[in-house]
């Protein structure tokens, strides 16, 4: 069985260096915990990418890394894993950093191909080949994890919060080749985003994010007890934590 | 209403006013001031004559006509005074998270994004909900903001067909809109709905108006900028205002018939961490020692008897006597808890940096005026370390008796 990874030229949020994307490392290691033989692919947009985050993907553990040239990223991935069959998984990041960042590009693959998809990848507990089906767990808020079964071939998306991170090895960096291949051109799916693009601008929350329930709003005072009996103090701190819902 | 002669300056300047074209000019001849016998306003009646009294008792004031008429309401007229938008112009759809039935802030704040489209055109909202929902569920979403509900049958184990219905369903009624919180399962959902639907989308909106919505790109160090509104559109948290008029009632309710298609993905039951071994920033109640805490085995028991995950302050990190990955605050973790429980924390801004996010805290200091204290829902000034145990022995006890 053979799983590839999608790769994208990532930026550091910060510096505005190319650096690779976090939830893309995660998925290299999903794609290790699937299969041992690992493939990296790297759609160029533009011809003449920098290879030198490709070999920082690279070290986490990738055997190829294939550049395709094509103008439509969907376009060209999905005509790419039409043309490799034993393909089984295509791993992917949850959204790119330096793109379009719209997430969109593994549901679309996934659309084009008549593939499954699961995005917040966190583990894939089982990948069984005899009957194509890979069972893994989603991530979800609070270290809450919820399994999911999905049919091979199928494209995952892993999670930006959490994830397996392999070790980064030097040696594996400069070892893996690197190869560029002329893609069969799809036409494209349309999706262009139109509207303008200026310069970011942080915007302040609309709300502050304080709660609205029993404890106090933007520093308010809540219940004081001053100097109550430690028993008491015991009791009314569980009864607090009953009412706003934990299950102790 | 007095009978007193009043002047009305903006007539006595019209007055003046030298007819023709260009720049306005005006005659500085004196003129005979035309009295006139005018009615005075009477703030008061007017006020009266708006105010109605809102759902929790308190008065508000309705502006544009709906408002009270001058006869005194009696309370059930009061109650039944709803918004119904019958035949609206035009749709714009919602589909709240409704995480165990329940519509929170976050699904406010969609439904109050999409009343405000829909209100630019005297259009409705309809949410987009699975069966099942009570009277009660039904009234709280009126009171949100919306018009419709159309509900669909769908598995919520089964989220490709969930987004088909939808897709389905947008087609279907012609809606403009469909708003979506960008939230875990409502990113996923809006994703699939937008590959299957080929629809225009824009996620993870920051900032949000009826003239434009504007979302990050480029590792957010560009945005981009979209002054129609696109069909799919997916908020941040926190980026558009609930809605707060008065409330509307459900006029229509659609039921979407099973086709009996079913997907291929399974989704199982959500399943909680072990909390003694999850990361910091992802847990949902965390226990924490500051310097107050003297005693850390107690504190370990009482962790363990709670089943929160250890945190502490930045003093005891520092000194050794917990793992520097437990460190709550500007440099070390920011929580995305539900409840924070505080023993001996004096609440250093840098410390408070950390549990800006977080709901419920609970403080135990022996400062009255520490910090940590205002920010607390629930204080008590007493020392951590015979609180501790008594904590433990407690829940120790009740989890012997159940
Ligand atoms: C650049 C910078 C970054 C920092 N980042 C962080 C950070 O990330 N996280 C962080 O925590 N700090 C951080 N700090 C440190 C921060 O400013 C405070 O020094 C620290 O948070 C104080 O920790 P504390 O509340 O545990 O200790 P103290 O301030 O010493 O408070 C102890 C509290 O315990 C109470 N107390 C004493 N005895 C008892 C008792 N027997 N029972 C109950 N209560 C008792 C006292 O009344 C007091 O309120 C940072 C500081 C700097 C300069």
């Amino acid at each position: 069985m053979k799983v590839a990874v999608a790769l994208s030229a990532g930026v550091d949020p910060i510096s505005g260096r190319a650096a690779p994307v976090p939830s893309e490392i995660h998925a290299i290691g999903l794609a290790h915990q699937i299969c041992e033989s690992v493939i990296g692919v790297h759609v160029s947009v533009h011809a003449g990418a920098d290879t030198t985050v490709l070999r920082d993907y690279a070290a986490y553990g990738l055997n190829q890394i294939i550049v395709l040239e094509g103008a439509d990223v969907c376009a060209t991935l999905s005509a790419w894993l039409h043309a490799h069959p034993d393909i089984a998984v295509l791993l992917t990041g949850q959204q790119a950093c330096g793109g379009q960042d719209s997430g969109l590009v593994p549901f679309l693959v996934a659309r084009r191909l008549g593939w499954a998809m699961v995005s917040d990848v966190a583990q894939v507990l089982q990948a069984s080949a005899g009957d194509r089906t890979l069972d893994v767990l989603q991530a979800r808020p609070r270290g809450v994890r919820r399994p999911a079964a999905l049919p091979m071939p199928c494209v995952l998306g892993a999670s930006a919060r959490t994830g397996p991170v392999p070790d980064a090895v030097y040696a594996q960096a400069r070892a893996t080749p690197i190869v560029r291949e002329l893609a069969a051109t799809e036409a494209g799916h349309g999706h262009e985003a139109g509207g303008e693009e200026r310069p970011w601008r942080a915007r302040p929350k609309l709300l502050s994010g304080q709660p609205q329930g029993a404890a106090p709003a933007g520093g308010g005072s809540g219940k004081v007890l001053v100097g109550p009996p430690a028993a008491q103090a015991a009791r009314e701190i569980v009864d607090y934590l009953r009412a706003i819902g934990l299950d102790l | 209403m007095t009978q007193r002669t009043r002047r009305n300056p903006f007539e006595d300047r019209a007055r003046r006013r030298i007819a023709g074209s260009g720049r306005p000019r005006f005659t500085l001849r004196p003129m005979a001031a035309v009295a006139e016998v005018q009615r005075r306003r009477n703030p008061r009646a007017e006020l009266a004559r708006i105010t109605v009294e809102g759902p929790a008792g308190r008065p508000r004031l309705v502006r544009g006509g709906q408002g009270g008429s001058t006869a005194l309401r009696s309370p059930a007229q009061r109650v039944a005074q709803r918004i119904r938008v019958e035949t609206p112009a035009m749709l714009v759809l919602a589909v709240p998270d409704l995480a165990e039935g329940r519509l929170s802030r976050f699904d406010r704040q969609i439904l109050g994004a999409a009343r405000l489209i829909a209100d630019t055109a005297q259009g409705g909202v309809c949410v987009l909900c699975p069966p099942g929902l009570d009277e009660q569920a039904q009234t709280m979403l009126g009171d949100a903001g919306a018009d419709r509900l159309c509900i669909l049958p769908t598995d919520p184990a089964d989220p490709e067909r969930f987004a088909s219905d939808i897709v389905a369903w947008v087609k279907q009624s012609g809606a403009a809109h469909l708003l979506l919180p960008e939230s875990p399962d409502g990113a996923d959902l809006a994703r699939r709905v937008v590959a299957e639907g080929a629809f225009d989308f824009l996620g993870g909106i920051q900032a949000f108006s009826t003239r434009n919505v504007i979302a990050p790109c480029r590792a957010s160090r560009r945005e981009r900028v979209l002054t129609t509104l696109p069909i799919v559109m997916t908020l941040e948290e926190d980026r558009a205002a609930p809605y707060a008029g008065v409330a509307h009632d459900i006029c229509q309710v659609d039921h979407v018939a099973d086709t009996g298609a079913v997907g291929r993905v399974r989704l199982g039951a959500a399943m909680a961490a072990d909390p003694a071994s999850l990361p910091l920033a992802e847990a949902p109640f965390v226990a924490a020692a500051g310097n107050g805490v003297t005693d850390f085995t107690a504190f370990a028991a009482m962790v363990r008897a709670l089943g929160a995950t250890p945190g502490a302050s930045r003093v005891v990190c520092d000194a050794g006597l917990m793992p520097r990955a437990t460190q709550v605050g500007a440099s070390g973790t920011v929580l995305d808890a539900v409840c924070y429980l505080a023993m001996g924390i004096s609440g250093a801004p840098q410390h408070l940096q950390g549990i800006g996010r977080v709901e419920h805290i609970v403080a135990v200091n022996t400062d009255l005026h520490a910090a940590m204290i205002g920010r607390a829902g629930l204080a008590i000034i007493a020392d951590a370390q015979e609180v501790m145990p008594a904590l433990t022995d407690l829940l120790n006890q009740k989890g012997s008796n159940a």
